[in-house]
């Protein structure tokens, strides 16, 4: 199903063997899937914490991965830590969508309403 | 570049339906002394005449083979397919004229000037979408620009039956998948809706953005100067445009009319965004400060 490796080889994709769950017959494998070729991506990381709730999940951009631990900066300024054994799955996800007033706005010109290289 | 020329773009823009080959040659003649004298629409004629039996081909060969068979040989049928047309523009005016884009056409000026286009046969996918837009019509073949974010393409047909084509691929067909692509791949949702007719005044809107962000990343400000004038002739354009020509005009040393500049902007988004026009403000006083 996914291509495995382990994360001591810094392999592309590693499955956590944890918290894998029987969901009907159905089972949920949860997969890194990013790399350190995605710093600057946004994306969404479930980690291990401490406390009631096991998981918890964070979306930001991962602005760095050294010595075993992710930097992830939070839409809100927040910096977040996340050590590379608390991490269960992950994926680079596409940038937030465009809410409320800024629907319908004129996008940046620059951006948006000339032509870019592919 | 003549008081006469841009007079005579501002007269272009506001005709219902704007006459785009003009519209890119009086833009053109800001760059090119000599863009003014090009014979443009003879150009389009010729491209058109040599079209017209690839078109003529296409379509005898599809009644032939199935429906009813049309007027004469020169004259469209009216039931014409936009994929023959589709066919016969990326054949002529792709494959045999040699219209296509290159990597090396967003770093130059000379990719948004139509009569430069013309002759060196490559440029921006906007200009290219410009003599795909022009032949169609000359041709009787329905056409409209879809402005793509980062894209320029060409729908052949009506809103109700078209094929998307591109011409900075030599008018290659695509689908509505790639197009949904290359919106995703700019970082907005698809919806249907980016795909209805550009309007002529928002696609001239775009040739002069592609100049003036050229121009900005080559630090060239008087083609950046001209491509915001011209921008401000069209009858509707963001403010901010102002504020631009302000502050070309004062980094060009003409600080009492980049002040004013400023300042028209920020009386004009003053509600909206005020911190914006505080900023506005205190240049354009700091520009006058320099006057003496």
């Amino acid at each position: 199903m996914f291509l495995l490796g382990s994360r001591a080889t810094d392999s592309l994709v590693s499955t956590s063997t944890v918290p894998c769950r029987q969901q009907g017959r159905s089972l949920v494998v949860y997969v890194v899937r990013i790399t350190r070729a995605d710093i600057g991506a946004r994306v969404v990381i479930r980690r291990r914490i401490a406390g009631p709730v096991p998981l918890t999940d964070v979306i930001g951009t991962l602005q760095a991965w050294t010595a075993g631990v992710l930097t992830i900066a939070h839409a809100n300024g927040e910096i977040i830590s996340i050590p590379e054994d608390d991490l269960i799955a992950a994926k680079v996800i596409p940038p937030p969508p465009i809410r409320g007033a800024q629907r319908g706005r004129r996008q940046d010109p620059d951006a948006q309403d000339v032509e870019a290289r592919p | 570049m003549s008081a006469r020329s841009r007079a005579q773009f501002a007269d272009v823009v506001r005709q219902t339906p704007i006459d785009l080959a003009l519209a890119c040659q009086l833009i053109a003649s800001e760059a090119e002394p000599d863009a003014e004298a090009a014979d443009v629409p003879g150009a389009l004629d010729r491209l058109a005449d040599e079209a017209r039996p690839v078109l003529v081909a296409k379509t005898t060969r599809a009644t032939a083979a199935g429906a009813t068979p049309g007027g004469s040989a020169e004259e469209l049928p009216a039931g014409q397919d936009p994929i023959d047309a589709a066919e016969a523009l990326h054949e002529s005016l792709g494959l045999r004229a040699g219209f296509a884009g290159r990597e090396s056409d967003y770093d130059d000026l000379r990719a948004s000037l139509l009569p430069a286009v013309l002759r060196r046969r490559h440029g921006l996918p906007i200009m290219l979408s410009v003599i795909w837009l022009e032949v169609a019509s000359r041709l009787g073949v329905p056409a409209y620009p879809v402005g793509l974010p980062g894209h320029m393409v060409v729908a052949l047909g009506t809103p109700r039956e078209y094929v998307l084509v591109d011409p900075f691929t030599g008018g290659r067909r695509i689908t509505v998948h790639d197009a949904a692509a290359r919106v995703r791949a700019a970082g907005v949702p698809f919806s249907r809706a980016q795909l209805a007719p550009m309007s002529f005044e928002d696609l001239l809107a775009r040739v002069l953005g592609n100049i003036r962000v050229l121009a900005a990343r080559s630090d060239a400000t008087a083609t950046r100067l001209w491509a915001v004038e011209l921008s401000l002739l069209l009858p509707h354009h963001p403010a901010s445009l102002r504020r631009e020509r302000g502050e070309l005009l004062i980094r060009r040393g003409d600080f009492l009319n980049g002040a004013t500049d400023l300042v028209t902007f920020a009386d004009a988004v003053e509600v909206a965004e005020p911190t914006a026009a505080a900023a506005a403000r205190s240049a354009a006083i700091s520009a006058r400060a320099r006057l003496n």
